[in-house]
């Protein structure tokens, strides 16, 4: 099924007419094995509701403070009020609903979703709904040194407890940039956000993705993030899934350009009776593209880690480099790791290699730091950090990885 | 094209060597499934009330159940009445020795390089040679019994010992667990049984060699293995098959009972027609095979993959007692037109209990081959390590090698590793042997034969020559 080019609200609308015939996901459904089925059934949708409610103050301390261009995102709508707007030279940054409105075929193909048809019922929810949201114009050979930040906020109500945003990023040839999107929500209500990110990558682009989700514990989060690559170009993806009752963080990057190199990371970190989803699926379309999947996992209490990889290798992507890796820790006897990680290849001269491990915090590093005079309960702490910061070095921007390890270290406290 | 490429090329395009057909002069049940059937093939075999309800339990069980289509399968749809569901060979007298076994039947064995007349002598082995459905001989009956052993067709098991056969069958492998169960338990045609008694240790490898030999007629295998405490056997399956133009459905179930400190090694060399180049008249492989391990108890599985056009089939290990073992050792390799889909599931359900996978997957032609396993650790299961190695090869640029393991872990104190890598005989690789001044063929022999080597030395010495011949048939030219 194809979504109509034309992006009008009643071609957008059409997708909702998919919905019978897609169904929910259910148990069988690979890609939503572990999901809270019921909870899923729950969530209202609709058109956005009760646009510039502004965001609570409670918020303040949970959204990395960055200087520069910046999108908030309240409940599905955007607030011109707390969002900064005025580009910079060689980037166009815009409230998706504007660019709707005047300029509807430069967001076309985050509405078409060409011939593999819509993923799945959220997709086409978001599709009909997501009408408001970020785009993110970067020119050809632009090198941006300010992180752009996309703020999105959940505030559900009783009436429509779930929103849908829509964000693109169009990076030019040669450009490069940085991209944050933090999702955050309050309230103790149940309720749901559903973001969907298309990102195009021109030839020899750059695009550093870093995705922070932490809504509060009694939400569902989905997050999908489609990605097309061309020649040269390079896309680094940093997500820390924290938030949500049940948090998923999907992305499916197409390599469609020769020598284009994918490098995701992630790192999932569950209390309480949490369910953290990560879906990731790297298509190898094009010869001599290389990728990188590593994902760390942290698993307290009762929650549980799903960690779904995929390295799909089509026919004639000959000279393939792919490397996936899955690595967790199960801190508590009633937290759970699902992990499935795949490898489908189609051609030959390729390299492809995955790993994954489950383990458990080791008694000798324990006992070594306890014998040099370091509270057990520090102990624990450091030999935790140790394995997670591996994933948070990573991130470029000083503001935001020390927002991570203030975040993570409060929890851990 | 290079000399590498054309090389496989050619050993992809090898025939089936063993592809002959041998005339017996058959009884078949007309073709279609129905309880009438389920009766008459419970009658035919004079089965005691219990196990006909037991089928037609299955039966009915069967008949509401949807067939999978999970697996990374391109499987044309069967007509399962098309089938015929019982064919025996002509009554004959009860044989005292070999040489009163069908000539027939004897000469077929010689084909398969299988000399039955001098097992006994050569290779202590002792053979429960199936034709169709039906066994037709037996040996090393005497020296097994000595032993205590019970080694025998699943048909005199019933007979013979029914309080044992009742008490295992379907205990590890329930009528309702699948699909392909379902239908192997309503209507499963002969088999083996094997029991152990309590601290004993099988003083011969246990063999038995299977063989589809009437056309349209589905073989519906039923082992089952049942080790007393302390105690050790080994057991080899091997199969190969005539060349046929239509499809035929093998759906054999496997169920395995290892005791308290008992040890059952299960070696198969499965090769089956596995079609032409176009993939037309190979046999569909849909096997359940599975094991319980109590306390101490280590179940081994080995399989050499080569033949079918179709398999499905994931030997399992339940790991229920403390302390219990759970090996599994594969290469499966996919040429022509064929499609494997198969792996492990490793069940860790007591405490400090251990599990090691190692699988290699080859891929050649048009061949597809998928790696599907599940690590599960269950809250119970404290101290679980894992180790899983899958690694694939893929010879050529039309074949697919998929690899999709699942590892569900519910238990902190679980260690669990997996790796995973796929590639390609490098011309490099092909080079720096011919610089060495081997031939082409060698070299290609040595690289395929030392990515396997792990598995193989997991084979007894016997099978582990049939195996690398196996390999060497299925990738004539060049290798071997």
């Amino acid at each position: 099924m194809t979504i109509h080019p034309d992006p009008s609200s009643e071609a957008r609308l059409g997708a909702l007419d998919r919905i019978g015939e897609i169904g929910y996901p259910t148990k069988r459904d690979e890609a939503w094995r572990h999901a809270p089925h019921r909870a899923l059934g729950e969530l209202t949708f609709g058109p956005p509701v009760a646009p510039g409610i502004g965001v609570p103050a409670e918020l303040d301390n949970q959204i990395p403070v960055l200087e520069g261009p910046r999108v908030v995102v309240v409940n599905g709508s955007v607030d011109a009020s707390l969002s900064n707007l005025a580009g910079l030279d060689g980037l166009r940054l815009s409230s998706l609903a504007e660019v709707l409105a005047e300029r509807p075929e430069q967001v076309a193909a985050h509405f078409e979703q060409g011939d593999s048809g819509i993923a799945d019922v959220f997709v086409a929810l978001n599709v009909a709904y997501g009408a408001d949201g970020a785009v993110v114009q970067v020119a050809d050979g632009v090198v941006l040194d300010v992180p752009i930040h996309i703020v999105d906020v959940g505030l559900p109500a009783a009436a429509q407890n779930a929103t849908c945003t829509g964000v693109l990023i169009d990076i030019g040839v040669g450009s490069s940039a940085t991209v944050i999107e933090t999702r955050v929500g309050a309230g103790s209500e149940f309720g749901g956000s559903n973001i969907r990110t298309t990102i195009a990558l021109a030839d020899d682009s750059t695009l550093e993705h870093v995705l922070l989700q932490d809504v509060p514990s009694v939400q569902v989060h989905l997050s999908r993030v489609d990605v097309t690559q061309r020649a040269g170009s390079v896309f680094k993806a940093r997500s820390f899934n924290l938030g949500a009752a049940y948090g998923r963080i999907a992305y499916n990057v197409q390599l469609a350009g020769t020598g284009a190199h994918a490098d995701l990371s992630g790192l999932f970190f569950g209390f309480g009776d949490q369910t953290l989803d990560q879906q990731v699926n790297v298509v190898h379309a094009a010869a001599g593209c290389t990728s990188r999947q590593t994902y760390r996992g942290v698993l307290d209490e009762e929650s549980t880690g799903v960690f779904n990889g995929g390295i799909d290798v089509r026919p004639g992507a000959d000279g393939t480099d792919a490397v996936q890796s899955n690595d967790n820790l199960l801190l508590s006897d009633r937290a759970a790791i699902n992990t499935q990680p795949r490898l489908e290849i189609l051609a030959d001269e390729v390299a492809c290699k995955h790993g994954a491990t489950v383990g458990q915090l080791d008694e000798t590093a324990l006992y070594y730091l306890r014998s040099r005079g370091i509270a057990a309960d520090e102990a624990r702490r450091l030999l935790i950090n140790g394995f997670a910061d591996q994933a948070v070095d990573d991130v470029g921007i000083e503001t935001v990885r020390a927002w991570i390890i203030h975040r993570l270290g409060h929890d851990h406290a | 094209m290079s000399e590498a490429t054309r090389e496989i090329e050619e050993l992809t395009e090898a025939s089936y060597e063993f592809g002959f057909s041998t005339d017996l002069d058959t009884d078949v049940a007309p073709p279609g499934l129905d309880e009438e059937i389920v009766r008459l093939i419970s009658a035919k075999k004079d089965e005691p009330e219990w196990l006909l309800e037991w089928r037609l339990k299955a039966f009915e069980a069967w008949q509401a159940m949807e067939e999978p289509d999970w697996a990374k399968l391109d499987i044309m749809p069967i007509d399962y009445q098309a089938i015929s569901y019982w064919a025996a060979p002509k009554q004959k007298p009860v044989l005292d020795s070999m040489d009163d076994v069908d000539p027939e039947i004897r000469d077929m064995f010689d084909k398969l390089g299988i000399p039955l007349h001098e097992q006994k002598m050569l290779s202590n082995v002792a053979v429960d040679a199936i034709v169709d459905s039906v066994s037709v001989t037996t040996t090393f009956k005497a020296t097994l019994a000595e032993a205590g052993v019970i080694f025998c067709s699943f048909s005199e098991a019933v007979q013979d010992y029914p309080e044992l056969v009742r008490e295992h069958l379907g205990s590890v492998v329930p009528v309702r667990d699948n699909y392909f169960a379902a239908l192997n338990s309503a209507v499963f045609s002969d088999g083996s049984f094997c029991y152990i008694p309590k601290g004993v240790r099988c003083p011969m490898e246990l063999s038995t060699y299977f063989r589809i030999n009437s056309q349209n007629t589905g073989q519906f295998e039923r082992t089952l293995i049942v080790a007393e405490d302390d105690s050790h056997v080994s057991y080899l399956e091997g199969c190969t098959a005539p060349q046929r133009d239509e499809n035929q459905l093998h759906a054999a179930v496997v169920e395995l009972v290892a005791k308290d400190r008992a040890e059952i090694k299960y070696s198969t060399v499965q090769n089956w027609y596995p079609g032409d180049e176009n993939g037309v008249g190979g046999i569909y492989n849909f096997v359940t095979k599975r094991g319980r391990a109590h306390a101490d108890a280590k179940i081994s599985w080995t399989q050499v993959e080569t033949g079918s056009a179709i398999t499905w089939k994931y030997p399992s290990v339940i790991l229920q007692g403390d302390r219990a073992v759970g090996e599994f050792y594969s290469v499966a390799l996919s040429s022509k037109r064929q499609q494997a889909d198969t792996g492990t599931k490793m069940i860790h359900i007591g405490k400090d209990t251990t599990s090691s996978i190692i699988s290699k997957g080859i891929s050649a032609g048009n061949g597809q081959n998928t790696y599907r396993g599940l690590v599960k650790v269950m809250r119970s299961a404290e101290n679980a390590r894992n180790y899983t190695q899958c690694d694939s090869l893929l010879l050529g640029k039309d074949c697919g090698a998929h690899t999709i393991p699942y590892i569900e872990v519910k238990n902190p104190g679980a260690q669990i590793e997996h790796e995973a890598s796929t590639s390609t005989v490098g011309e490099d690789q092909l080079y720096y042997c011919r610089q060495r001044g081997m031939t082409e063929e060698d070299a290609m022999s040595m690289i395929v034969n030392g990515f396997c080597r792990e598995v193989f030395n997991e084979l007894p010495m016997e099978f582990a020559v049939e195996a690398q011949r196996l390999l060497s048939v299925s990738l004539e030219g060049s290798v071997g």
